[in-house]
């Protein structure tokens, strides 16, 4: 199969010789490279394992970073406080309309801590656990929208799970006392993120193997349509949250190479790859950079005269964008090669601050933000 | 062999068996003189070759010669083969040199000019070849000549023309003539009768006589000047059916087709005949390619059952030429294509 | 994941590793006698289809009547072929030989001129249509496309309205001659008289073509006019003067089917415009211009005609036989067209053709690890020098002033002397890209430069060419005896010059490819002073790099980057002449090596075997794809950016390790250099040099001394 897959290739590039082999779109017009993400400030000191954000009751922030839930307040989220402990790796989190805390975690389920601090769980849905929840929101009317990114692997699993070329996972809506549940969209290529559209009809998610942004009926039946909103992006999104003006702010962990795309096309190197080779030596997207001489090397990232280029191919990146209330892209902000603020997994913005955390560098950064009426 | 054939010998098997069992062994034979006879002419003629040369086998013409000629070859043992050069002369000339370096019996061979394959067919009849020469001669006589006398076919419609448009017709005497290649043996030789006939009638005025090279587009494009300059023309004469088809869709784009009288010659296939019953052609006088074929098929068995080496007699059997018109241009007169 | 039973010494494997047939073929495309190999082949082909399948051809008899037929079409492809390589096109060939064979004609029956006259007349006549063309193409700078279509119709009307008036004549005149009938039918040693004619001017032709200045200025005018017109070749006499041969070509045709035919009719030559240019075409001669020679026009004309005449002569349908010469036409003016634009595309795609590479077993390198290659910091610690001020010095070197050598990518190179080094001067300039440096005992530097060879530089900064060449393989396609990449020298005691020639596929810029690819492309040459001599003394090397003369000076080290090992080739004593693997079971891509104070070897790891690159090394195809498919920069290489030195001795045991894992002073580090207590640091990629201080180290050890002796202390 793999032979006939390479000859396939082969007389494809021999037929079609200006086709391009990888369709990665280039950077350029709003997606324009620059160094704002390296910009952005520290929001107190590191935090390992930093994940998701949300804005809590009287102007907290609550943070997923390990196996907690951390509670930062103060007028500079200097005080930080363990909310919330859990047994395995804790991921997205929002806080319901009634106030109750919706917490994935990893391998478990979906938490919901109420206010009394009793936790209630949805482990499963149509009677599969919900192993690899990514993402969660609840609608106005209070029903909660997840992402489940894969049948098979845990969230902290997902260079396997890409590598493994899965589409296994789902888009589960569940009531606000989480008794009933139902798949509205299977078969998604790692959902990674998923957020309302503002008049709340309509839930918009991401898929990091397709690299593609779509939305579905909120309300509607679980076999509802999926509309591809961007089918293409350079880099691979993950979670995303309400702009301001109706659009959506996306977070993408890491961008996409050539490399990459051509491992994913050449099955024997990739099987015996995820055998024989430790997942931090795989080439392929990560979400912080080390100069450990055994990870894989490309050949641009050679430092020439002691420069390091930032346009060479970066197997960690730091991207945010922002997409307009149809899904068309607004702006961008980077963290190049050799930049601190990798892999973006969550951004969230407020009346005062656009946060957005580097789970790279186990960072929450923030920018303080004008007035909204001084953005256009 | 074709089924029908097959059904044939199994029916006169049959027959024979059962006139067998009913009388003496004797009657199986015949007469003697006959089985002899029959036995001299197949030991001249099974085996040998005819190859068959048309200038392009894709032409009525040549197609029913050729059609002719294999069906009568095969049927008495003889060994029909075929060269198409398509109009290429280049190929022409190199099939017939190939030809003659394969040694067949006969070649038969269409020449696309008097002088063109001339020194080849001395040479085939020189190396023991017989060469029968058909409709178009070279400048060469060889062992036969099979077709028309183009000085009849030029003559018969020169009279004819003169009848229609002379003096004491009325009309303008104007005729306008379309040859074909300017070096075929049937453009020179039917111009010579052509003139001859006209010879005789003062009135008769040539206006246009220009080479159409056998090209239905040539032709209609210089009868589309003719037919401007003299629109009192009288009578349009073409070499070739198929050309002439050409010189009468320029006569009818230009409204004349029933004031000028179109003369045509050539195989007497369908097409043909479809012109003469579409109006296009008033008068036609065909070759008869059937009458011809069979003609160039005794050619050859004369040729193949005489003593004479090749080159020592010269024959010609001409064909009779038939005026068709629409009355009698129908299936009894016209060759179909399709019987191949 | 390792190969422990690949004996890489063996000739014989680095030989099959060699070979093919992706490889084979990729070489062949670069050959420019390849081009017309494949009509060449066609032609072959078809004259033993026609053998076998048309009766009696394959006979003197027909050979005779063929050659005694293909002549005038054979003259008419020359000069459509010749046309086509001035650029142009002239679609009048066939009209010309048209017009001239009733030229000849009409001076021979109307004018009864004698054979002389006739000849002279016809070709005047040839010459001056051709003038037209090249006229107007020439001077008046109109397409030759259109304009020889133009001279096709005014020719051809010519020609029919000379016919009308003297097709009679022709039907019925004839000249008895003898010199005439010669040309129609006589033979010159058996040969038709018209064959032998092609045959000569096909041999002039050739010499004008290809030996002469005219043939030269040709095919510069058709490559590209501004180009020649800037090189000062006289573009519209070379134009003009092309279209007058073009049309003598054709009046030599026409005269010869005049004295064989006699005959003349408006079909005469009609349609050989566009036989010749398929003929062309199919031969080789391109249309883009420029290229082409008469042999190929040759072999284009020989297809078509006996494409012709043995599908006439099989039997085969006329109009099969027509459009076949049409679709050959399409079919070889897309080849053409696909070929010119890509066949070095083609050739490129092809030329990167990975193997797999027989790689032993890798150790760990964890710095916690209790092995020699356990990741440090020793490196961190060193001075740095000549920030800026080297660029890329693959090597350093110090003399016996303690003056350090370093080099620039522009064929500069560098020394540094003084208080810290502080003193820059531009040594010498030779050009190329400076590798690998050695000084001989007369002090001269004997340096490797990339793309031209080994240099010397003298004393006084004066430098001259070592050799630049070796002897040629005779069995590889790729001509190898120019030096593509010299990369690292030593010198033997007897004064021979050994050097690795790392690559005879790529060059400087591509030789990542090289490693990529892990076929055994270098070779290890020697150069003898005495005999002034260059030899390859060991072929099919995979990448040798570092070259060291054992301190015993008996053995001579390779190191190989591709395969990660050092080999040992003994020069002297009783092993003379063999090869033998010392160190296997490396981390990294081996570059130079140099000896060290205390009789063992400082070898420097210019990359790291990543784990994924392991991989990759046991999948060629893999590799290949990524070349073919994804962008240089993309490409997953060894790990380049930590700088790490090993040290290990004549038994082959590594003893010890210097990194800089992250890359921080010293990235890709391509060669040290001992010197006083001091090891010196240079690489590939830098834009500095660096030294550290050695532990324990002989203060006062040179490498000079060690290889020549210090002249004050006597010989060592």
């Amino acid at each position: 199969m793999g032979r006939f897959t390479y000859l396939k290739r082969n007389l494809e590039q021999l037929v079609f010789r200006n086709r391009d082999q990888h369709k990665i779109p280039t950077m350029d017009g709003v997606m324009t490279p620059n160094n704002l993400l390296d910009a952005l400030e520290e929001v107190g000191g590191p935090v390992p394992g930093a994940d998701d954000v949300a804005l809590g009751p009287e102007g907290t922030l609550f943070l997923t970073a390990g196996n907690e839930v951390l509670k930062l307040g103060g007028p500079h989220f200097e005080n930080r406080s363990v909310f919330m402990n859990f047994e395995s790796e804790t991921g997205g989190l929002t806080f319901h309309p009634d106030g109750r805390l919706l917490v994935c975690v990893s391998g478990e389920g979906l938490a919901s801590i109420n206010l009394d601090g009793s936790v209630t769980w949805l482990t499963s849905v149509e009677n599969e656990a919900l192993g690899c929840l990514t993402a969660v929101t609840a609608a106005s009317d209070g029903s909660i929208y997840l992402t489940d990114g894969s049948r098979t692997n845990r969230s902290a699993d997902w260079k396997r799970d890409l590598m493994e070329l899965n589409a296994s996972g789902r888009l589960v809506r569940c009531s606000s006392s989480l008794t009933d549940s139902e798949v509205l969209a299977d078969g998604l290529h790692f959902p990674n993120g998923l957020c309302l559209s503002s008049d709340h009809k309509e839930v918009w998610f991401t898929q990091s193997w397709n690299h593609s942004l779509s939305r579905i009926e909120a309300g509607g039946i679980s076999t509802g349509k999926i509309t591809t909103v961007i089918d293409n992006l350079p880099a691979y999104p993950a979670r995303m949250s309400p702009a301001k003006d109706g659009g959506f702010w996306i977070a993408l962990f890491a961008v996409r190479t050539h490399l990459t795309e051509l491992i994913l096309l050449e099955d024997d190197y990739r099987k015996e790859m995820m055998r024989s080779i430790p997942v931090n030596y795989w080439p392929g997207p990560e979400l912080r950079s080390t100069s450990d001489c055994m990870e894989p090397m490309q050949f641009g990232n050679i430092i020439t005269l002691g420069v390091k280029k930032p346009w060479a191919p970066a197997r960690s990146y730091g991207l945010v964008i922002r997409v307009g209330r149809n899904g068309e892209p607004m702006e961008s902000l980077h963290s190049r090669r050799g930049g601190l603020n990798h892999g973006i997994c969550s951004v969230l913005e407020t009346d005062m601050y656009l946060f957005a955390v580097s789970k790279g560098r186990g960072q929450l950064l923030c920018k303080i933000l004008g007035r909204s009426d001084e953005r256009n | 062999m074709t089924l029908g054939k097959i059904k044939m010998s199994v029916a006169t098997a049959i027959a024979t068996v059962l006139l067998v069992s009913g009388a003496s062994a004797q009657d199986t034979k015949g007469t003697k003189a006959s089985a002899e006879l029959k036995a001299d002419y197949d030991g001249s003629v099974v085996g040998k070759r005819i190859a068959y040369l048309p200038i392009m086998y894709g032409s009525p013409l040549a197609l029913e010669w050729g059609r002719v000629l294999q069906r009568e070859a095969e049927h008495r043992g003889i060994i029909y083969e075929l060269r198409d050069p398509n109009s290429n002369v280049d190929a022409q000339l190199q099939a017939l040199k190939a030809l003659i370096d394969s040694q067949p019996d006969v070649i038969v061979v269409q020449n696309p000019s008097v002088t063109l394959l001339m020194r080849d067919l001395k040479r085939a009849e020189e190396q023991g070849i017989h060469v029968i020469q058909v409709n178009m001669a070279s400048n060469y006589r060889s062992d036969a000549f099979v077709g028309v006398d183009w000085r009849e076919i030029g003559r018969m419609i020169g009279e004819d023309v003169v009848k229609e448009c002379g003096a004491g017709s009325g009309k303008s005497g104007k005729v306008a003539v379309v040859q074909g290649e300017i070096t075929a043996a049937g453009s020179i030789d039917q111009m010579a009768g052509i003139n001859a006939a006209f010879a005789e009638d003062p009135s008769i005025e040539i206006v246009s006589n220009q080479a159409g090279n056998w090209l239905a587009d040539t032709a209609k494009n210089l009868t589309d000047v003719v037919i401007q300059q003299h629109p009192d023309l009288c009578a349009h004469i073409g070499f070739w059916g198929l050309m002439q088809s050409g010189a009468a869709q320029a006569i009818r784009n230009a409204g004349k087709i029933d004031d000028v009288i179109v003369y045509a010659s050539g195989a007497g296939s369908v097409l043909d005949c479809d012109q003469i019953n579409q109006g296009n052609f008033d008068k036609y006088l065909s070759y008869t390619g059937t009458v011809q074929g069979h003609a160039l098929f005794n050619a050859a068995l004369s040729l193949l059952q005489g003593d004479d080496e090749p080159g020592e007699i010269k024959r010609a059997y001409y064909t009779r030429p038939v005026w068709l018109d629409a009355s009698n241009a129908d299936a009894k007169n016209c060759f179909p294509l399709d019987e191949n | 994941m390792h190969d422990t039973n690949v004996d890489t010494t063996k000739f014989f494997f680095r030989l099959s590793s060699s070979v093919s047939p992706r490889l084979l073929l990729s070489e062949l495309l670069m050959k420019k006698w390849f081009e017309p190999a494949v009509p060449f082949t066609l032609l072959v082909a078809l004259i033993l289809t026609l053998c076998l399948t048309v009766p009696n051809f394959a006979t003197v008899r027909n050979v005779v009547s063929l050659a005694t037929l293909y002549p005038e079409f054979g003259f008419v492809v020359l000069a459509m072929g010749l046309s086509m390589i001035s650029g142009g096109i002239d679609l009048s060939v066939g009209a010309i030989f048209a017009f001239c064979n009733l030229i000849a004609l009409i001076l021979l029956l109307v004018l009864e001129w004698s054979i002389p006259g006739v000849i002279m007349g016809t070709l005047a006549a040839g010459a001056f249509v051709g003038s037209i063309n090249g006229f107007l193409v020439g001077y008046l700078k109109t397409r030759p496309f259109l304009t020889t279509l133009v001279t096709v119709i005014i020719v051809r009307s010519v020609v029919n309205l000379l016919n009308q008036e003297h097709a009679l004549t022709f039907a019925t005149n004839y000249v008895e001659s003898d010199a005439w009938d010669f040309i129609a039918s006589g033979q010159v040693l058996g040969i038709p008289v018209n064959a032998m004619t092609l045959i000569v001017v096909l041999i002039i032709g050739h010499i004008l073509l290809s030996r002469s200045r005219f043939g030269w200025r040709l095919t510069a005018v058709g490559a590209s006019r501004k180009a020649a017109r800037h090189a000062g070749v006289n573009v519209n006499a070379m134009l003009f003067s092309t279209y007058i041969i073009s049309g003598l070509l054709c009046a030599m045709s026409g005269i010869f089917f005049a004295a064989r035919q006699a005959s003349s009719d408006s079909f005469t030559g009609l349609g050989w415009e566009f036989q010749a240019l398929t003929a062309a075409v199919l031969g080789g001669i391109s249309f883009a211009g420029g290229n082409g020679t008469v042999w190929r026009a040759m072999i284009g004309g020989l297809v078509i005609f006996l494409l012709n005449n043995g599908l006439v002569r099989m039997g085969v349908p006329g109009y099969i036989t027509s459009s076949s010469v049409g679709i050959i036409l399409l079919v070889a003016v897309a080849i053409d067209v696909k070929w010119s634009k890509n066949s070095s595309k083609a050739s490129e795609l092809l030329y990167v053709n990975p193997t797999r590479i027989p790689l032993a077993r890798r150790p760990s390198i964890d710095a916690g690890d209790d092995n020699p290659f356990a990741r440090n910091d020793r490196l961190l610690s060193s001075e740095i020098f000549g920030l800026n001020q080297v660029e890329g010095p693959e090597d350093v070197i110090l003399d016996r002033q303690g003056r350090v050598y370093g080099s620039t990518r522009d064929g500069n190179i560098i020394r540094f002397s003084g208080e810290n080094f502080k003193r820059r001067e531009v040594f010498a300039h030779i050009g190329g890209r400076p590798l690998g440096m050695q000084f001989d005992p007369d002090e001269n530097l004997i340096v490797c430069v990339a793309g031209m060879g080994v240099y010397g530089v003298t004393r006084e900064g004066e430098a001259y060419k070592v050799t630049d060449e070796t002897n040629r393989t005779w069995y590889k396609l790729n001509d190898d005896s120019r030096l593509r990449m010299a990369d690292d020298l030593d010198i033997a005691p007897d004064g021979k010059i050994y050097f690795s020639d790392c690559t005879t596929r790529y060059e400087m810029t591509t030789n990542a490819l090289d490693v990529i690819e892990g076929r055994p492309n270098g070779r290890l040459i020697v150069y003898d002073p005495k005999t002034g001599k260059t030899h390859t003394e060991i072929n099919h090397l995979h990448f040798p790099n570092g070259i060291c003369v054992s301190h015993d000076g008996q053995s001579v080290l390779i190191a190989s980057t591709s395969l990660s090992r050092v080999y040992r080739y003994w020069i002297e004593g009783p092993r003379k002449g063999g090869l033998e693997t010392l160190l296997d079971e490396l981390p990294g891509c081996c570059d130079n090596i140099n000896r060290a104070s205390d009789g063992t070897y400082w070898l420097a790891l210019i990359g790291i075997r990543s784990p994924a690159f392991d991989l990759a090394g046991h999948m060629p195809g893999f590799r290949r794809r990524m070349v073919r498919e994804i962008p240089v920069d993309e490409w997953l290489v060894p790990s380049l950016n930590q700088g790490c030195v090993v040290k290990f001795n004549d038994a082959g045991e590594v003893l010890e390790s210097y990194w800089d894992p992250e890359g921080v002073n010293h990235p890709s580090v391509t060669s040290m250099r001992e010197h006083k207590g001091y090891l010196y640091l240079a690489g590939l990629e830098n834009n500095r040099l660096g030294r550290i201080k050695i532990e324990g180290a002989d203060t006062e050890w040179t490498g000079f001394d060690a290889y020549w002796g210090d002249p004050q202390k006597g010989s060592a």
